[in-house]
C-alpha cells in the first residue's frame, strides 16, 4: 500500500460503503483535517462530535455548514 | 542547532552561577557521583520540557517539582536560574520561584522545539526501551518516526466509532423494533406486505367512504384513524359501553406481567449503568491486555494467571456476555413501557361514562388503587411488589371485562379490531423509520471501522519505510559496537499479527529471535538501547546528543567502542557526554579528536553552599585531594589509580613498547612500569625552546622520574599498607599532576598525541611545541 493522504483514505473508504452520504463525509474529512489529528478527545469533544455525525446522518441532505 | 553554554544558579546542584562552555564543541564531562553532571542534563530538559524533568516527577517532589529543581540552600532572596545559549549566539533565560513556578524568555525558542527522546539518553533510560512492552515501544517510537498524528486519528475514530453505538441509542431501538415485529406478527399473522397496505385500502374505503386516490401510505393511515376515532364518538350509548369493555378485555396485563418477569429473570439484578461501565472497564482492559503481549495477567474473570492471549479470550467473551445483558435490559424496559402504556389505556377506559355504573360494582380497592396510580413511578420503578399489585388487583378486573363481551356486537368488535390494527400500523410505520436510523448508523459505524482499517495500514506502511532506515543504523552501530560477535540482523520489526506494536528483532548465532530479552545480557542490551536511540536521533540532525552515564554496564572493551562509534556515526553532530568512569574519560580524552571535542571535568562535592565547581586541572586529580584531610591512604590510593589509568593509554598513543607478559599479567600492568620506560627514553621527549630547534625535553623527564620514584614508594605504601601520611598524599598528587602535565603543551594546551606524523615517526602537540619521538 502507497503513502495516502486523507483524501484519498477516505475515498478509499467511501468505495466500500457508497451509501453514506455527502454530508456525513463532507464532517469528516473536516473533522480528520483538524480536531481528530491534534490530541485524543476528550469526553467532551467526543460527544460533540458524535453527535454532529448523526445528526448529519439523520440529515443527509442539509448542507454543510462547514 | 549547537549549544554554546549552559550556565545555572541555585539550580539543582549548582549554588551561585557555575557554567559549562562548550565552545560550539563535542563535550566529554568528568565527574565523579553527585559532582553534578546531570544538573546539566537537568537544565536542558526542563527547557525542552517546559519546566517538568521526568526523573524527579514523583510524590515527593511537589507539584511543580520546587522541591527538587531548586538547591536546598538557596538563599530567600534567589531565583533558580538556567541560560542556555545557542550556536546563532541567542540566549534561552529560565527564572524559577521558590514555589516551583517559572518563566522562559523568549517563550519560544529552538530548544522547545527538540524532542526530550531524541536528544538526551539517561543511564536508567539505557534499558528501558528494551525492557518495554511491543504495545509501549509502539508508542514510544511512534512520535518519533513523525507518525504519531495517524496513531491519534485511528485511536479517535475508535472511540467515536464506540461512541456512535451508545449516543445512537441503537440497542434501544432495536429492541423497540424487535418489540413492534412481534406485535405486527401477533395482529396481521403472516400477511405480506402487499396483503396489509392492501386492508388499509380497504379500511380506508368503508371509514372515510372513498376510494384511496394519490394519498401516501401514512397519510392514508392517518385520515383512517381519524375517521374512525369519529366513528367511535358517534356510537350509541350500547355501543360505547360495549367498545369499552373490549378495550378493557384487549388489555394483556397478565401477559406484560410475565414478559417482564422473563426478561427480569434474564437480566438478574445488573443495572444499565454499572453494565455500561463494566464495559467501559473491559475496554480499558483490552487495551491494557494489548499492550502486555509477553506477560502473565491475573485475570478478573478466572482470577487465575493466565497468559496475554486467554486474558484477551475471556475479556472479549465478558464483553459479549455484557453486550448481551444490555439488550435485555433494553428488552425488560420495552416490556415495562408496554405494560405503562396498557395501564394508562386502562385508567383512561375506566374513567369512561358508559362503564362508571359497572365500575361502582367492583372491587373499591382495586378501582382506587388504579384511579390514584401514577404511572411513571411505575415505569421508573416496576418493583416485584408494584407487579405483584398490579396482578393481584388489576388482572381479575380485566377478566371481568372479559365476561362482558361474552355476547358479541358484532360492528363494535370489528370496530375495535380495525382499532387495533390501525394503532399496530402506527407503530409499525415508526419502526420502519427506526429500522432506517439504524441501519444508517450501522453503515456509518462500518465506514468508521473501514477509516480506522485503513489508517492503521498507513501506519503500517509508513512505520515499515522509516523502520527500515532507522534498523540500517541500529544494525551498522551494532557492528560497531560488537564487531565480530556472532549477534547479527539487529532491527526493529512491526508483528504481523497485531496492531499497535514494535519489537525489536535479531539473530543469535543464526537462529531468530523474537526478543532481545531472550538471549542478551544486561550489558548487551543496554548496549543495544544505545544503539536504538543514537539510530533515532540520528534522524533527527538539528539538535545536539546528550548521553548522561550510560555506559555504566559496558565493559572496557565495549565501552571503547563507543568512542569509535561516536567518532564515526556522529562527526557532525555536536555530541555532550557526561561520565563518572574516571578510566572512560582518559580513553576518550585519548581517543577522540581535539579539534571537534573539549574535555572538562568537575571537583568533587562539598557541600550545597558551595554547589558544582569545575576543576582548573584536566586530569581529575582533584579527585584524589578531596580525600586529603581526612583520609590521605585514600588520596594517595587515588592518585595511584589515575596514574594507572592515564600513563598506560598515553603510552599506548606514544607508541612505548614493553616485553609481552603472559595473559592477564599483560593486561594488569601498572602506570610504573610505564613512566620507568618513558624517562628512560632520553631523547624521545623533545621541546622547542627557541621556536627553531628541537632539544630534549629534560624538565619533563626529570618531572616524569620523580613522580614514578613517589609512585612506587607512597603510592603503594597508601595502597597496601595504609599508613602514608596528608603531607605524602600531597606531595605524591602534586608530583604525579605535575608529571601529566607535562604531555600538555603549554603553548596551545593540545596533548603532545595531538598530530601523528607517520612517515618521519613522530607525534606531536597542535602547535608543534613538544614532540614525541617513537
Amino acid at each position: 500500500m502507497t503513502n495516502l493522504s486523507t483524501k484519498e483514505i477516505i475515498k478509499e473508504a467511501r468505495s466500500h460503503h457508497p451509501d453514506i452520504s455527502d454530508v456525513v463525509v463532507d464532517k469528516l474529512s473536516n473533522f480528520l483535517a483538524s480536531e481528530l489529528n491534534e490530541n485524543e478527545l476528550n469526553l467532551v469533544s467526543l460527544k460533540q462530535i458524535t453527535n454532529e455525525l448523526l445528526g448529519a446522518l439523520m440529515n443527509p441532505t442539509a448542507k454543510n455548514e462547514n | 542547532m549547537k549549544i554554546k553554554k549552559i550556565k545555572i544558579s541555585w539550580f539543582r546542584g549548582a549554588a551561585d552561577q557555575v557554567e559549562l562552555d562548550l565552545n560550539l564543541k563535542s563535550l566529554v564531562l568528568y565527574g565523579e557521583n553527585g559532582a553534578g553532571k546531570s544538573s546539566f542534563v537537568d537544565a536542558v530538559e526542563h527547557n525542552i520540557n517546559n519546566g517538568r524533568i521526568n526523573h524527579l516527577a514523583h510524590e515527593y517532589s511537589g507539584k511543580r517539582q520546587e522541591k527538587a529543581v531548586l538547591n536546598t540552600h538557596i538563599p530567600k532572596n534567589q531565583n533558580g536560574d538556567i541560560a542556555i545559549t545557542l550556536e546563532d549566539n541567542s540566549t534561552v533565560e529560565t527564572k524559577i520561584q521558590n514555589n516551583g513556578s517559572f518563566t522562559v524568555v523568549p517563550a519560544i525558542s529552538d530548544i522547545s522545539s527538540w524532542d526530550y527522546r531524541r536528544t538526551i539518553l539517561r543511564q536508567n533510560e539505557v534499558a528501558d526501551f528494551i525492557a518495554n512492552t511491543k504495545g509501549d515501544k509502539y508508542s514510544a517510537l511512534l512520535p518519533l518516526l513523525g507518525l504519531g498524528h495517524l496513531e491519534i486519528i485511528a485511536e479517535n475514530l475508535r472511540k467515536i466509532e464506540r461512541n456512535l453505538s451508545i449516543v445512537g441509542t441503537l440497542d434501544a431501538k432495536r429492541a423497540e423494533i424487535s418489540k413492534t415485529d412481534q406485535k405486527g406478527k401477533l395482529v396481521f399473522k403472516n400477511a405480506t406486505k402487499a396483503s396489509i397496505e392492501l386492508d388499509l385500502k380497504k379500511l380506508y374505503k368503508t371509514y372515510c367512504k372513498k376510494t384511496p386516490t394519490a394519498e401516501t401510505l401514512p397519510e392514508l393511515l392517518t385520515d383512517t384513524l381519524t375517521a374512525l376515532q369519529l366513528k367511535i364518538t358517534h356510537q350509541s350509548i350500547e355501543q360505547k359501553r360495549y367498545s369499552s369493555f373490549l378495550e378493557l378485555s384487549k388489555l394483556d396485563i397478565k401477559t406484560n406481567l410475565g414478559d417482564i418477569k422473563a426478561s427480569a429473570i434474564k437480566l438478574g439484578e445488573s443495572a444499565n449503568p454499572l453494565i455500561a461501565e463494566k464495559l467501559n472497564v473491559l475496554r480499558a482492559a483490552t487495551s491494557y491486555s494489548e499492550k502486555n503481549k509477553d506477560d502473565e495477567i491475573e485475570c478478573p474473570a478466572c482470577g487465575k494467571p493466565v497468559s496475554s492471549a486467554v486474558f484477551a479470550s475471556h475479556i472479549k467473551a465478558e464483553e459479549i456476555a455484557l453486550k448481551e445483558a444490555v439488550v435485555n435490559f433494553n428488552l425488560h424496559k420495552t416490556d415495562i413501557s408496554t405494560l405503562c402504556e396498557n395501564l394508562q389505556n386502562l385508567k383512561r377506559i375506566l374513567s369512561h361514562d358508559q362503564i362508571k355504573d359497572w365500575k361502582d360494582k367492583q372491587d373499591r380497592t382495586a378501582v382506587s388503587f388504579i384511579e390514584s396510580m401514577e404511572v411513571e413511578k411505575v415505569r421508573n420503578a416496576c418493583t416485584s411488589e408494584i407487579q405483584a399489585e398490579i396482578e393481584n388487583k388489576i388482572v381479575s378486573i380485566i377478566e371481568k371485562a372479559k365476561k362482558e363481551v361474552v355476547n358479541p356486537l358484532p360492528d363494535v368488535a370489528e370496530l375495535v379490531t380495525d382499532k387495533e390494527k390501525l394503532e399496530t400500523l402506527q407503530q409499525m410505520s415508526r419502526a420502519s423509520e427506526l429500522k432506517k436510523k439504524v441501519r444508517d448508523a450501522e453503515e456509518l459505524i462500518a465506514f468508521m471501522s473501514t477509516l480506522q482499517k485503513l489508517y492503521r495500514e498507513q501506519i503500517r506502511t509508513q512505520a515499515s519505510t522509516v523502520i527500515s532506515t532507522i534498523s540500517a543504523d541500529i544494525a551498522c552501530m551494532w557492528g560497531i559496537l560488537h564487531p565480530n560477535e556472532k549477534i547479527e540482523d539487529v532491527k526493529l520489526c512491526l508483528p504481523d499479527d497485531i496492531d499497535k506494536a514494535i519489537e525489536v528483532g535479531l539473530k543469535f548465532y543464526g537462529i531468530d529471535q523474537d526478543s532481545p530479552r531472550l538471549t542478551l545480557s544486561e550489558g548487551h542490551r543496554n548496549s543495544l538501547g544505545l544503539c536504538i536511540f543514537l539510530a533515532m536521533t540520528k534522524e533527527d540532525v538539528n539538535n545536539p546528543v546528550i548521553l548522561d552515564d550510560v555506559v555504566v554496564s559496558f565493559d572496557r572493551n565495549h565501552r571503547g567502542m563507543v568512542g569509535t562509534l561516536l567518532e564515526k556515526e556522529f562527526s557532525n553532530r555536536q555530541v555532550i557526554l557526561f561520565t563518572h568512569e574516571r578510566d572512560w574519560y582518559i580513553d576518550l580524552r585519548a581517543q577522540l579528536d581535539p579539534k571537534r571535542w573539549e574535555f572538562k571535568t568537575l571537583m568533587p562535592w562539598e557541600n550545597p553552599e558551595v554547589g558544582i565547581r569545575f576543576s582548573t586541572k584536566q586530569y581529575t586529580f582533584d579527585d584524589a585531594r578531596a580525600f586529603l584531610p581526612l583520609s590521605p591512604d585514600s588520596a594517595g590510593n587515588t592518585a595511584r589509580k589515575i596514574m594507572d589509568a592515564y600513563i598506560p593509554v598515553l603510552a599506548e598513543s606514544l607508541k612505548i613498547g614493553l616485553p609481552y607478559l603472559h595473559r592477564e599479567r599483560n593486561d594488569h600492568r601498572m602506570s610504573h612500569e610505564f613512566l620507568e620506560k618513558i624517562a628512560s627514553s632520553s631523547t624521545s621527549f623533545q621541546i622547542k625552546r627557541d621556536g627553531t630547534n628541537y632539544e630534549p625535553f629534560n624538565e619533563a623527564l626529570n618531572d616524569i622520574k620523580a613522580a614514578d620514584r613517589l609512585v612506587v614508594s607512597w603510592a603503594n605504601r597508601s595502597s597496601h599498607e595504609f599508613n602514608i601520611v596528608e603531607k605524602e598524599a600531597s606531595a605524591l598528587i602534586d608530583a604525579c599532576e605535575k608529571a601529566v602535565a607535562r604531555f600538555t603543551c603549554t603553548n596551545c594546551s593540545k596533548d603532545v598525541n595531538n598530530l601523528t606524523n607517520e612517515k618521519s615517526g613522530f607525534k606531536q602537540c597542535s602547535c608543534g611545541y613538544i614532540k614525541w619521538k617513537y
